[in-house]
Parts: structure tokens; C-alpha cells; sequence
């Protein structure tokens, strides 16, 4: 699972029939970097939200084959957002003694 | 298996049932100079693993659904072993 900012919204018009009632958001995926200097993050994706999560907020973003799991039929999604995340904790490096 | 570097750990309310109770950290895998090596990875602890610990964190789903209980569940990275720093060979 990897962290993500939620940046926008996607609406569609046609649509996969597994897809009905869909909410799909934008997300940038956190790099190395980004839990301390806010910049660097990867390019954008487009994430399956099932919690209701909003512009500006931070997610955890589950991906690859686990993403389609939580569904009861098979369900072309390759990234799923499986929490909402109120904080973080990041520490880069160990504080020196 | 990636070697990784526990450096912090997530607080959240609303997340999968599936995660509820579990520890959630956040694993910045490491290259074998300790460098980061592509981006933080929030994993579930089912070791009670601490702060800036060196750990193997496993992407075994299958393992981790029936750690969870849950075949539905959405998680993926975990993890699995501790590094003992003092016997670790890489330099």
C-alpha cells in the first residue's frame, strides 16, 4: 500500500459493466521524498474509492493484483483506496544519541 | 522480500475492515548502503516491529489474507522479519 494525495475526481460516461456506481479519484503516489518535503511525487493515478475520500486528503492506495480483491465478481481495478488517512508519523532518519 | 527501514507509522480511522486492529507502518525500502530505493510502502505489523528498525517486508498477499482472516482483504506489503544489525554481512 502506498501513500497518496487525492487531487481530483473522474466521471465517466461509458463504462466497463462491472463498473456501476463507481467513485474514482486522481491521486499522486508519495516518493522517496515526499512525507518530508511535500514535492516529489509520482505520476498521477487514477484510484477506485469505495470510503469516500476528499480533494486534498491523504490515502493509503492498495495496488497490483490485491487491488481487485475487496470486489465480489472479478473487477478490472488495479488501485484501491483501503484507508483514509488522518496522520503520519515520518522520521527520515534516526535521531543521533 | 525487499530490505526496508521502518520510519513511521499511519493513523486511520476509516480503512478496510480487514485492517482493523493492525499496526500500519510506513517501510522506506533500502538499497544495500541503507540509501532509499523507491517509495515508502505502508505495511502491516504483525511482529510489533519499532521506529528505524531494519526489517524484510514480504508483497506474499495470499499470506497476509489468511493472517487477516479475510480473503477479500486489500493489503499486500508486510512485515516479515526483523534484521539483526549486529550480524547483518552487507557493508
Amino acid at each position: 500500500m502506498r501513500l497518496g494525495t487525492v487531487i481530483g475526481r473522474v466521471t465517466l460516461s461509458v463504462r466497463h459493466r462491472a463498473f456501476s456506481g463507481e467513485r474514482l479519484l486522481i491521486a499522486l503516489p508519495w516518493g522517496p521524498q515526499t512525507a518530508q518535503t511535500g514535492q516529489g511525487h509520482d505520476y498521477s493515478i487514477v484510484v477506485y474509492d469505495e470510503l469516500g475520500a476528499n480533494l486534498g486528503q491523504t490515502i493509503g492506495i492498495s495496488e497490483s493484483g490485491e487491488a481487485s480483491h475487496p470486489f465480489p465478481k472479478p473487477t478490472p481495478v488495479d488501485a484501491y483506496c483501503s484507508a483514509l488517512v488522518d496522520d503520519v508519523f515520518f522520521q527520515a532518519e534516526e535521531p543521533k544519541r | 522480500m525487499r530490505l526496508a527501514i521502518i520510519r513511521g507509522y499511519v493513523v486511520s480511522t476509516i480503512k478496510h475492515a480487514s485492517f482493523e486492529g493492525c499496526r500500519l507502518l510506513i517501510a522506506q525500502p533500502v538499497d544495500e548502503k541503507d540509501a532509499p530505493d523507491g517509495a515508502p510502502q505502508v505495511v502491516i505489523d504483525p511482529l510489533g516491529t519499532a521506529l528505524h528498525q531494519k526489517v524484510i517486508i514480504s508483497s506474499d498477499g495470499s499470506w497476509l489474507r489468511e493472517h487477516l482472516k479475510d480473503p477479500k482483504s486489500p493489503g499486500r506489503w508486510w512485515v516479515q522479519a526483523i534484521v539483526d544489525p549486529e550480524r547483518s554481512l552487507a557493508r
